[in-house]
């Protein structure tokens, strides 16, 4: 089975975001691209946020170039299609100027119109990259694919997309087993279950989109927590508990130690609600305590994680052996499927 | 200068200003530069609102065509520093070249929307398709609102690219019948980008596979080694070709770019006018719909010397009011002496009614439809409003001294047409001086060609050359009535009624005093010394 068929035509929005830097996502979204051109799929190319810089200033290694194939929808920016000097470049028919602006000029949308490299780009906030998908489509674009991020601030990604592929590798760790971990982790905050549909569930979801934090008791009434900082209002909360809590739901982050009070001081079964899985801030070990202790998560907005693409290779010189990366990632991330698209297989 | 920025801001007229909405960039730059028309532009004036009392009633007849005329103006956007740009030799970008297209797309629906209004728009109003910018940025036809440079251009666009296409198809052609060879020769499988990747540990074949004169190492790590096809010397030639069409195609496009420009910057000035055109009409219809909004009429343009208002309305306060579920008590009035004066009740609105003749008259000459029933007027050199200064006080003066200066600056300008508007005349100093004064500065503008209006509490202030107003207040209403301090400005009659030159001003300090609540000894004694005196 190739990436391809896990995702197309159950998708149509799809968002490749990475683990860390340089585990591998461009080169996972060149290898959806082929897939997808061998298929015959338009595709619609958007970024989120990036300045379509080749070279990551960071760290200075070579971001490969995406090359597409004629007839694909991109999302890019002004500057990069007034420029006529890059002969590489696939030719652009513009479909239209957005009022989104970046630094790099107005976000446009276009069409390649001969197969050549181009500099995908996107604006910032998630109501606008839904919409820009939502353009493509109408262009006639079959699938979207969000060249997305983990990163807090551009978080979007996920949350408008259908499916997600987690790019993970190397680069993560200096170990196989801490890459493993930290991968299995973050696997494991974004596996956390959607908010129950219902009576009560609304009133959590509610109390959510307002960012306040509060309890929902069994015949849904709310008591407020007004707290200055997330951090403190554990205890606040531990002391507001009682027989009949349902939902305990979080405004901010959800932190180790201020869940560890609440769980210690827990008179029935309630469930821990927050927006989504970039709000957990708790590492490895303590998850497990936590979860020894019967902490149930909730979020409001779930990421569906399709597959994991895997690359051995870091930019630093170090490698792990292909095979067995992939192997033990396979064995210990259970239902979600693997791939290694540096090597393939 | 028509207002002084005091007057503007004591006027509220900002605050009328900001109803007025535009659609276009094109619109609110036309609204940002308007001015208020001077006295001796009677003519345009009188023009320009009749073109807005006429598009107001076409706004209420065609409804669905200025829907569809609004739906068009919002799309439109300031691609004026392009053109300019342009005719000053500039060469568009492809994205300048698509706003471009788009813009006059938009001017073509606006043309025709605008042709099934029954109205002649007049030119400065009226857009016209711009058929020669359709055939420039459409050339195939297509009526798509994208753009490309496309290959219809020129001749040798078309053959640049079909050449470059034809040599790609033929490049990846020779690429994957040695990748379907290679594959046969060897059993291994290419990635679909023509790469082969094995792992460091089938050395063996990685031994076969770099001996191979087709294969070509592209990369190797510890784990693995990454090949790709060995290009030919057919292959190697039409790459070559490649190049050069490349280098042809970005030539060829950047002198059609400056062609197109040319072309465009030939026709220029006639696209700076539609840009024109566009904030005009949108600037007219915004006029009309704060018109409808309000429910406004044109103002009689006169040369009669007076100012005539029946049932008018402050805009401003008639907002707030609705804004609370109250409704606005109208005012008439009919100012036909150099110095009318007002009297009458506490909180009986004299500051608003003041207020209200002062903002009515601002917007006639900023040639807008005035909410009213009926307004006729001579047009002012100046309006000016004098009514507790707050910043001037700030600024270190009293009321007085804040007064006096503005005053100051209005005498200065008597010898014009003038609306001057005072609102309770020296009431900062003592009575017996402010009464002096106030005599003095009436005498004055009694000989002056002015229109005044002073709202006074002081007695004997009116005389035979003066028009005398005053307010009805809560004269004939009965005390029982009034119970809550609420209730007195439910029950105020803000009517201004002409009164008899030689009556005094009316007493009913005392009695809004105990309807507000002051103790009745308080009151008792007030009442007691005012008999007495």
């Amino acid at each position: 089975m190739n990436l391809i068929d896990l995702i197309y035509p159950q998708s149509k929005i799809i968002s490749i975001v990475g683990t860390a830097k340089n585990v591998g996502k461009t080169v996972t979204l060149n290898e959806i691209i082929a897939q997808s051109d061998e298929k015959g799929i338009v595709l619609g190319l958007i970024s989120t946020g990036r300045d379509g810089e080749r070279r990551d200033v960071l760290t200075s290694t070579e971001k490969p170039p995406i090359y597409v194939k004629r007839g694909t929808i991109i999302t890019t920016v002004e500057s990069v299609v007034s420029a006529g000097d890059k002969l590489d470049h696939a030719g652009i028919e513009i479909l239209s100027v957005t009022d989104y602006t970046t630094p790099m000029g107005r976000v446009i949308l276009g069409r390649a119109v001969s197969d050549g490299y181009v500099e995908i780009s996107g604006p910032r906030s998630s109501a606008t990259i839904r919409h820009m998908c939502e353009e493509m489509l109408a262009y006639g674009a079959q699938l979207i694919l969000i060249d997305g991020s983990l990163d807090r601030r551009a978080s979007a990604a996920p949350y408008v997309s259908d499916g997600t592929i987690l790019a993970t590798g190397a680069a993560l760790a200096r170990g196989m087993d801490a890459v493993i971990e930290k991968t299995a982790h973050i696997v494991r905050a974004y596996s956390v279950p959607k908010l129950e549909e219902g009576y009560l569930g609304d009133i959590a979801l509610d109390i959510i989109d307002n960012g306040r934090t509060a309890l929902v008791d069994s015949s849904g009434d709310i008591k407020y927590i007004e707290t200055q900082t997330t951090l403190q209002c554990g205890e606040l909360i531990a002391e507001s508990l009682e027989e009949t809590t349902e939902y305990i739901v979080l405004s901010g982050s959800a932190t180790a130690e201020s869940l560890k009070t609440m769980l210690l001081s827990r008179k029935s079964n309630a469930k821990i609600v927050i927006k989504d899985a970039t709000r957990i801030f708790i590492p490895p070990l303590e998850y497990m305590q936590l979860q020894k202790l019967g902490m149930e998560l909730r979020v409001a907005d779930k990421v569906n994680i399709i597959a994991i693409t895997v690359n051995p290779y870091s930019p630093d010189g170090y490698y792990f052996e292909p095979s067995e990366l992939l192997g033990r990632i396979r064995r210990e991330i259970q239902g979600i499927p693997a791939f290694d698209v540096v090597q393939g297989g | 200068m028509l207002m002084d920025e005091r007057t503007k801001k004591l006027l509220d007229f900002e605050r009328v200003l900001a109803e007025l909405h535009p659609i276009t960039p094109f619109g609110i730059k036309c609204k940002n530069s308007s001015r208020f028309y001077s006295s001796h532009k009677k003519q345009q004036l009188e023009e320009e609102l009749l073109r807005v009392e006429q598009i107001k009633g076409l706004i209420e007849l065609q409804a669905t065509t200025f829907m569809e005329l609004k739906a068009i103006l919002r799309q439109v956007k300031d691609i004026r520093r392009s053109v300019e740009r342009c005719i000053m030799g500039g060469v568009l970008s492809t994205v300048e070249l698509f706003e471009l297209k788009n813009l006059g797309e938009l001017i073509g629906q606006l043309s025709k929307a605008q042709s099934r209004l029954q109205w002649k728009l007049p030119t400065k109003y009226r857009l016209e398709e711009l058929l020669w910018l359709e055939q420039l940025l459409d050339p195939d036809k297509t009526g798509l609102k994208t753009f490309y440079l496309y290959d219809s251009y020129s001749e040798e666009l078309t053959r640049i690219r079909s050449s470059k296409q034809r040599l790609e198809h033929e490049l990846d052609r020779h690429k994957r019948q040695w990748v379907k060879s290679i594959e046969q020769e060897l059993g291994v499988t290419f990635r679909v980008t023509c790469e082969l990747s094995v792992s460091k540990s089938s050395t063996e074949l990685i031994q076969k596979l770099k001996s191979h004169p087709m294969l070509q190492l592209t990369n190797e790590t510890y784990a693995s080694t990454c090949f790709r096809i060995k290009p030919d010397e057919e292959m190697h030639k039409i790459g070559a070709e490649l190049e050069l069409l490349k280098t042809e195609e970005a030539a060829e496009e950047a002198s059609i770019l400056e062609r197109l420009s040319r072309s465009i910057a030939a026709h220029g000035e006639e696209l700076l006018k539609s840009m024109d055109a566009i904030g005009e009409f949108d600037l007219l219809m915004a006029k009309g719909y704060l018109a409808i909004g309000q429910r406004a009429v044109r103002p009689m343009l006169t040369d009669k010397g007076l100012m005539q208002i029946s049932d008018g309305r402050n805009p401003v306060v008639e907002a707030e009011l609705k804004k609370r579920g109250k409704v606005y008590k109208t005012i008439s009035v009919c100012l036909d002496k150099a110095v009318t004066l007002i009297t009458g009740a506490n909180m009986g609105g004299k500051t608003v009614s003041l207020k209200m003749m002062g903002l009515l008259a601002a917007m006639a000459h900023f040639g807008l439809l005035v909410p009213a029933h009926y307004m006729e007027l001579q047009l002012y050199d100046f309006i000016f409003l004098s009514a507790g200064d707050e910043q001037s006080i700030d600024l270190g003066l009293s009321t007085f001294g804040a007064e006096m200066l503005g005053i100051r600056d209005m005498l200065s300008r008597t010898d014009e047409r003038g609306l001057v508007l005072v609102d309770e005349l020296a009431r900062g100093t003592n009575p017996h001086e402010g009464y002096a004064i106030s005599f003095s500065i009436i005498d004055y503008l009694l000989h002056k060609p002015c229109t005044a209006v002073i709202t006074t509490h002081f007695d004997g202030l009116v005389r035979h050359e003066t028009k005398h107003l005053q307010v009805n207040g809560l004269r004939n209403l009965s005390e029982e009535l009034i119970s809550t301090p609420e209730l007195i400005s439910e029950h105020m009659d803000y009517t201004l009624i002409e009164a008899d030159q030689s009556s005094d001003v009316p007493k009913d300090a005392i009695r809004i005093s105990k309807l507000m609540g002051i103790p009745k000894e308080i009151i008792d004694k007030a009442e007691e010394i005012m008999k007495n005196s």
